[in-house]
């Protein structure tokens, strides 16, 4: 046969099958996939891009460059030329702490100097009086004036509109800072603010040769043109420079950008899985109502490879139409997405990029030609003289090799997608466990029914002899319907690990206020204040300053490794406190935690786990501290892993009350204090001069939209992956019912009346649906397990509720699902039974 | 049980009047059977003959209630099936009716033994499994019980689907050409049994054929042709045309 001929043939038998509907469920499985695949894909691209876009905000820009001398480039062009060509918005701030005075008050601060286009992103929230109502601003203080944190009020026993002296200017102090958006890291630091406009620098003259100044260069714009400047940018940093971009620089936000990017990942990979099976029974499906029309071809001449050719050909006609198909359909779905969502997205949503629609075309062309291919070698096999004995069917081939080729590509692809092996393999794990599990369960359950079907009802038993007897198509059907519920659950666990890990650390009334400063003496008062004041409340702990200086005798700077030379915790004086109980959230990972009230004859410490693991610090080993003026040494007894999100006053270092409690300490907290309170703060102050009060709320609040908008879209996604799944089911039991049909006019013509086949159905697609959800329900939690120990560094808690209730819901869905796609069997006459085979 | 079972000869256990069949194909109207009378008493034997697509199988479908016609009436012994909705016609199926096909039709999801057993389950009847073994004893498979329809051969698939017949002891039996898969050797011996099992039980046999001899075995037969009845034969037994209805067959 010519190529031209086969191609011919191919294509007219290709249009006639599409015409008399056998290609449909075929295609439809393909659609689905692809289009929930590359819909998600899409969209997760688009909402990554607008979160990191979202995040810039905290950040104060898409690029942040930190230098210690003004930035600028070794080539030939200018940086600054190079960012306008790029259409980039950047402005650089000036960072260095200096002293201000107000009549006899002077104070240490850090000065914050902003040009014209400060912020970049996002807006300033300032006031006109102390803690008062904050307004939004776009802007920074024009020349002449300053924005001051109100504790420089206090300090300086001044008020807004009066004026101080920095160097050789004096500013008016015309608003009150209330939240910065690019505060940042430095939002822990002791010096208060004035923002200052650079316009004043030169006549303030108190930059001079060898000051200490910090450059924060703030470039905002397009993704794309951000990422070339980033790479054009990345080789021409000089020592002391560095590059910050958004999520890096705040643990929370960060952390919260990660976690979504991975959920959407896990999603992805899901959709993934869930394409492959829809496939997978469809092709099966496809390749026994061809073992007919192979024969009668074979008859009619046509040869293996022939067949060969045609069936591939229509496969591969499927994959691209399908795909095609799937990817504008899924790209038209972002777009309802994208619309449903539009009030928590921000105005700009950058576009996404076309990365999914070639991994949507690359794994229709995967996954159909990989799992329909073991089915068209068993056509290729088919006996022409099946036309004459009907019984006479292929045998089915080893499809390992083709089957294994086509996991591996999906492992491939499920990789290059989510970027994150542990996450692919800990999926797949499920997956093959799952399939274990169904396998078992299903045995199981043959023996237990061969026990107790005299027990049954007809009904129920007749539905549980359907489910027993398509061993292989019931275990595909349970095992699909396993992985999406599976899917489903590791989408709510996650979800729900998200929210708890952020909301556990972010409750409504989370500590958002620090205090500290507060003086031993008037401990007992200021708690007496809270109490009456009615504010919540952390512990509160002392707190003593001193460096790190030696670890096992060595000097830090040598006893590290050379990339955490530079650690600020080395670099700063550090916040020590001791306890003797440990930290409410704290965790001990190794060591023990002194006993209440023990005097040990060596000081001890309990260390961070993050900062110890950095430092490469252990067990036994001892540490060596300056405090005040003297050297003293600590042995590390115990490792704790610490929530630094929590807002509760954390340290990397405490000790045992005995070994410090000698040294000059001031004493901290924090506490929380609803909007409408705020005024007190002033009452507060005012009582209490000395302390100093950090206001987190602001910071508390944008962290709080972020996450939410986060919530939502893993919500969205979530349906996605339940609609996948659904349709994966509905192509599984599509692909039985002809013999549903089949048999259910039998049953009525043997006299069976509707009730009993619905009964029966009822019970076979429950049972099924209770295997599913019972095995969905095991595979996560090795998924979940999995997942919190090595990606969320979660504990792992069994999922009680998932228990109780997937299993029943899952039977429930399954049946009503069932029951509404077979519900042919009802309505089509029996006469069928004289008709087939005919 | 023997109240469904009507030994009495002189009552019509079938009877048909002005039964036909009309289906639309999109906006064709195709005639598939013309007006049909006719009556068959309790323990006779009608065969239905006639060349292939000329509505055979349609009208054996009508008699025994697997569907409705478009006009006429149709009684089953003294149910009137056109009265009665899909329900009602199973259950009057269930009682007074048993099946072979050309194709056997076996459940493929259970066993011989259960395929047998399942007609006695659905009239919640006592002791189906060892009346059933009896059964599929009695037709020379009791070595076969356990097997599903797939491992059997098609002689014995037949054979099961005639155990699975007879089993509830039905008034009434359809056969739609019973011997149609099958050699012609193992066809005479499907043959045989159901002509032994009809005599024993005192079943009235309606039998749709290809095959003249087999025909010649029943006390009745009648031709279709292009849906029409076009003859009517009294073969070997000596039965006057009356015995078929009022109007006897035209
Ligand atoms: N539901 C239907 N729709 C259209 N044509 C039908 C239908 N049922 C039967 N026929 C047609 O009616 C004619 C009689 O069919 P059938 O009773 O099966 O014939 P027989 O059993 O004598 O071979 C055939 O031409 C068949 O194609
Ligand atoms: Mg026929």
């Amino acid at each position: 046969m010519s190529l031209s001929l086969r191609i011919r043939l191919a294509l007219k038998l290709c249009w006639r099958e599409w015409k008399a509907g056998e290609l449909t469920i075929l295609l439809v499985a393909l659609l689905i996939a692809i289009s929930s695949h590359t819909a998600i894909g899409f969209f997760t691209d688009r909402i990554e891009k607008a979160m990191t876009y979202k995040a810039g905000d905290m950040v104060g820009g898409d690029l942040v460059i930190h230098s210690s001398r003004p930035l600028k480039a070794s080539g030939s062009e200018s940086w600054q030329s190079r960012a306008n060509a790029a259409q980039l918005l950047h402005t650089t701030v000036h960072f260095f702490s200096s002293v201000v005075l107000h009549g006899e008050e002077m104070l240490l601060v850090s000065v914050k100097a902003v040009g014209d286009n400060y912020p970049l992103k996002a807006s300033l929230k300032t006031s006109t009086s102390a803690y008062g109502e904050g307004q939004t601003t776009r802007n920074g203080p024009p020349t002449g004036e300053a924005w001051v944190d109100a504790r420089i009020l206090n300090d300086l026993s001044m008020e807004v509109g009066q004026a101080l002296t920095l160097g050789a200017v004096t500013l008016t102090v015309s608003r009150v800072l209330i939240f910065e958006p690019d505060r940042g890291g430095s939002m822990y630091s002791f010096t208060p603010r004035v923002m200052m406009h650079k316009g004043d620098l030169a006549r303030a003259e108190v930059i001079q040769e060898g000051s200490r100044v910090d450059y924060h260069t703030l470039l905002s714009g397009e993704s794309d043109a951000i990422a070339e400047f980033k790479n054009w940018m990345t080789p021409q940093l000089e020592p002391g420079q560095k590059i910050i971009t958004p999520g890096e620089q705040q643990p929370t936000v960060g952390g919260a950008l990660t976690r979504a990017q991975r959920f959407m990942g896990l999603a992805s990979l899901i959709a993934v899985l869930l394409a492959a099976v829809a496939i997978a029974v469809s092709a099966k499906h496809y390749s026994a109502r061809h073992f007919d029309a192979s024969a009668i071809l074979r008859c009619l001449g046509c040869k293996q490879n022939d067949l060969m050719f045609i069936y591939l050909f229509q496969m591969l006609l499927i994959a691209l139409v399908g795909s095609i198909l799937g990817i504008a359909l899924g790209w038209s779905a972002q777009f309802i997405l994208l619309y449903l969502l539009k009030d928590l997205l921000p105005e700009v949503v950058p576009a996404a990029d076309w990365h999914a629609a070639w991994s949507g075309l690359g794994l229709g062309l995967v996954v159909l030609l990989g799992f329909t291919l073991p089915s068209v070698m068993r056509l290729r096999a088919v006996s022409p003289l099946r036309v004459l004995r009907k019984d006479l069917k292929p045998l089915p081939l080893s499809g390992w090799f083709v089957y294994g080729s086509a996991l591996l590509i999906v492992i491939a692809l499920m990789w290059f997608y989510t970027g994150s092996l542990i996450l692919t393999l800990s999926v797949l794990g499920g997956a093959v466990l799952v399939f274990l599990l169904t396998l078992l369960l299903i045995a199981l359950l043959f023996v237990l029914l061969e026990k107790s079907s005299g027990l049954l009802s007809l009904s129920m038993r007749a539905g549980l002899r359907n489910l027993l007897r398509r061993k292989g198509e019931t275990l595909v059907q349970t095992l699909a319907f396993a992985l999406t519920l599976m899917a489903m659950l590791v989408v709510i666990f996650i979800r729900t690990d998200l929210l708890n890990n952020w909301q556990q650390s972010l409750p409504d009334d989370a500590p958002n206020h620090f205090v500290i400063n507060i003086l031993p003496d008037k401990v007992p008062l200021f708690e007496n204040y809270l109490r009456e004041q009615q504010l919540v409340s952390s512990k509160i702990y002392p707190m003593s300053r001193g460096r790190l200086i030696e670890i096992n005798g060595v000097p830090v700077k040598q006893a590290v490794t050379k990339e955490e030379k530079n650690n600020e915790s080395l670099n700063r004086e550090l916040n020590l406190t001791w306890s003797d109980t440990v930290q409410e959230e704290n965790k001990i990972l190794s060591g023990t935690w002194w006993q209440e009230g023990q005097v040990s004859d060596f000081p001890e410490v309990s260390i961070e786990s993050r900062l110890a693991k950095k430092l490469g610090v252990k067990i036994g080993d001892r540490l060596t501290f300056f405090t005040g003026r003297q050297n003293w040494q600590a042995e590390v007894t115990s490792i704790r892993a610490v929530k630094w999100e929590s807002f509760h006053p954390n340290f990397y270092f405490v000790f045992n009350p005995s070994s410090i409690e000698h040294l000059p300490a001031t004493y901290m907290t924090s506490f929380y204090m609803a909007p409408e309170q705020k005024i007190l703060l002033k009452d507060m102050v005012k009582a209490f001069p000395a302390i100093t009060v950090f206001e987190m709320d602001a910071v508390l609040d944008q962290l709080k939209a972020i996450i939410s908008q986060v919530i939502v879209a893993i919500e969205y996604v979530l349906l996605f992956v339940l609609a996948a799944g659904l349709m994966v089911t509905l192509a599984a039991v599509q692909a039985s019912l002809d013999e549903r049909l089949q048999e259910g006019a039998l049953m009525r013509t043997l006299g069976a009346q509707r009730d009993l086949i619905r009964r029966s159905q009822w019970s076979e697609f429950g049972s099924m649906g209770l295997i599913a959800g019972i095995v969905a329900v095991l595979g996560t939690e090795l998924v979940s397990f999995l997942a919190s120990r090595y990606i969320f560094q979660a504990d792992y808690s069994p999922l009680w509720w998932a228990w109780a209730f997937v299993p029943v819901a899952a039977a429930l869905l399954l049946a009503l699902l069932g029951t509404f796609s077979a519900r042919k069997v009802l309505t089509k006459s029996p006469m069928l039974v004289l008709r087939e085979g005919q | 049980m023997n109240s469904k079972q009507n030994n009495n000869k002189n009552t019509r256990i079938l009877e048909a009047q002005g039964v036909e069949k009309v289906v639309t194909l999109g906006q064709e109207t195709i005639r598939i059977l013309e007006p049909i009378n006719l009556a068959i008493k309790a323990g006779q034997s009608l065969a239905i003959v006639g060349k292939s697509g000329s509505g055979k199988s349609t009208l054996l479908g009508l008699l025994a209630g697997l569907d409705q016609p478009s006009a006429g009436s149709i009684h089953l012994a003294g149910h009137a099936l056109t009265d009665l909705d899909e329900d009602q016609r199973a259950s009057v199926r269930a009682q007074y009716v048993g099946f072979v096909f050309q194709s056997f039709q076996l459940m493929p999801n259970l066993t011989a033994l259960e395929n047998v057993m399942l007609p006695l389950e659905l009239l919640d009847e006592d002791k189906p499994q060892q009346r059933a073994m009896e059964m599929l004893n009695h037709v020379g498979l009791s070595h076969r019980l356990k097997h599903y329809p797939k491992q059997l051969s098609g002689g014995e698939q037949q054979r099961v689907a005639v155990a699975r017949a007879f089993v509830t002891r039905p008034a009434l039996l359809f056969a739609d050409e019973p011997t149609g898969n099958l050699d012609r050797a193992t066809g005479s011996r499907i043959a045989d049994l159901l002509f032994q099992l009809n005599e024993e039980n005192n079943t009235t046999l309606v039998l749709v054929t290809h095959d003249p001899s087999l025909a010649a075995r029943c006390e009745l037969e009648i031709t279709i042709d292009g849906g029409r009845l076009a003859a009517c034969g009294v073969s070997e037994t000596d039965m006057p045309p009356q015995a078929l209805g009022q109007e006897g067959l035209q």
